[in-house]
């Protein structure tokens, strides 16, 4: 069986005989004792850079993509909406477990086809739900109901969601948005559970 | 590559036997680190009517060698892993994995690193766009791409569950 593995972290624990010899000589206490004094040890140099980096990097990633976000609804004359628009973002990211790295651009992309925040935040609701029950990610699902939002109905047909271009062609965007949260609401919650 | 700890595996242990809770809500709060990066792996999956075609299972030939393809399959084979694995020869014992399991879904994953013009890699990207990320053995399309793209939220997340758990020990168990 092929096993493509990511180890997110590890311990060494020696060869056999090592891991015996230290199994006699060391209590659990100290074993435990020694994860909180050894931890800031436990990076090695590089991996403190790597670390720091990557943690500065996803910081100015996320400010930039804020930044980004707040620009777009200043566009499309939504600018009032971005403090509003950044505490949905922040609480559905805790609620649904999905990064804010990937609601900003979603977000952007929903409100630039339909210029409004509130419907956009209808919008990205939908688009969770059907990520989760689909198992498309989130940027295929918004780019489809943007699409969607602007008389394109292709790409939603292809999403697998259950409508097929026959079903789609004779609906409106919001009996196909009805159609959508009848068929999927609750799969995000679920899915994050 | 995995962040190297030390006394983890024991901190686990003494968890199991003398607060079996705490050791459970640590296990729940390493997957919630997890699982997004598991859910977004599995959204980059092409279905199987976006392969080539004679990969999928339903077209395979019996005599087919080479790994079919099945979307659900591979799907189910991207999951993750919270439990210290066995020790690799090296002596390392991964206390937090992902896995991309399945032939076909590992296929997909990978398809590229050595040979990024071969025949069936252009036919996959032609039928399916996707793109590689990472650098070599960490390169991939699907499972290592969302990896690379959380960005080492998913690691400090990790590492910060482990480290929460040694103090909410510690400090239950003093007297």
């Amino acid at each position: 069986m092929s096993n493509l593995r990511i180890d997110i972290a590890s311990e060494f624990i020696g060869r056999k005989a090592f891991t015996d010899a230290e199994k006699a000589t060391n209590s659990l206490d100290k074993a435990v004792d020694k994860l909180g004094k050894r931890l800031a040890g436990a990076f090695s140099a590089y991996k403190i850079a790597q670390f720091a980096k990557d943690s500065v990097k996803a910081f100015a990633q996320d400010q930039k993509a804020a930044a980004v976000l707040a620009k777009t609804l200043e566009n499309v004359n939504q600018g009032y909406a971005t403090d509003m628009v950044e505490s949905y973002i922040k609480k559905t990211e805790t609620l649904y477990g999905v990064l804010d790295d990937k609601l900003r651009p979603a977000f952007s992309q929903l409100v630039v086809a339909t210029g409004d925040a509130t419907k956009s935040q209808a919008l990205l609701q939908t688009a969770l739900d059907v990520s989760a029950g689909t198992g498309k990610d989130l940027e295929s699902v918004t780019a489809a109901l943007s699409k969607a939002y602007l008389g394109n109905t292709t790409a939603l047909a292809r999403l697998g969601a259950g409508l097929s271009s026959a079903t789609l062609k004779g609906k409106s965007f919001d009996q196909i948005i009805t159609l959508l949260n009848q068929n999927f609401t609750g799969q995000a919650a679920t899915a994050a559970d | 590559m995995a962040v190297k700890l030390e006394g983890a595996i024991a901190l686990r242990k003494a968890l199991r036997k003398f607060e079996p809770d705490l050791s459970k809500e640590v296990q729940r709060e390493m997957a919630s680190f997890l699982k997004p990066v598991v859910r977004e792996a599995r959204g980059f999956l092409p279905n199987d009517g976006s392969i080539i075609s004679n990969w999928s299972i339903k077209n395979a030939k019996e005599t087919n060698r080479f790994p079919a393809y099945n979307f659900a399959l591979a799907k189910r084979g991207i999951t993750y892993k919270t439990t210290p694995s066995k020790a690799n020869r090296r002596g390392f014992r991964a206390l937090a994995s992902i896995f991309n399991k399945t032939a076909g879904g590992a296929i997909y994953e990978t398809a590229g690193r050595k040979n990024s013009n071969s025949v069936f890699v252009r036919n996959l990207e032609a039928k399916y766009p996707s793109k590689m990320v990472g650098k070599d053995k960490m390169q991939g399309r699907a499972m290592f791409r969302a990896y690379e793209e959380n960005e080492g939220k998913a690691q400090d997340g990790v590492i910060r569950a482990i480290e929460k758990a040694a103090r909410n020990f510690r400090g239950a168990t003093i007297v």
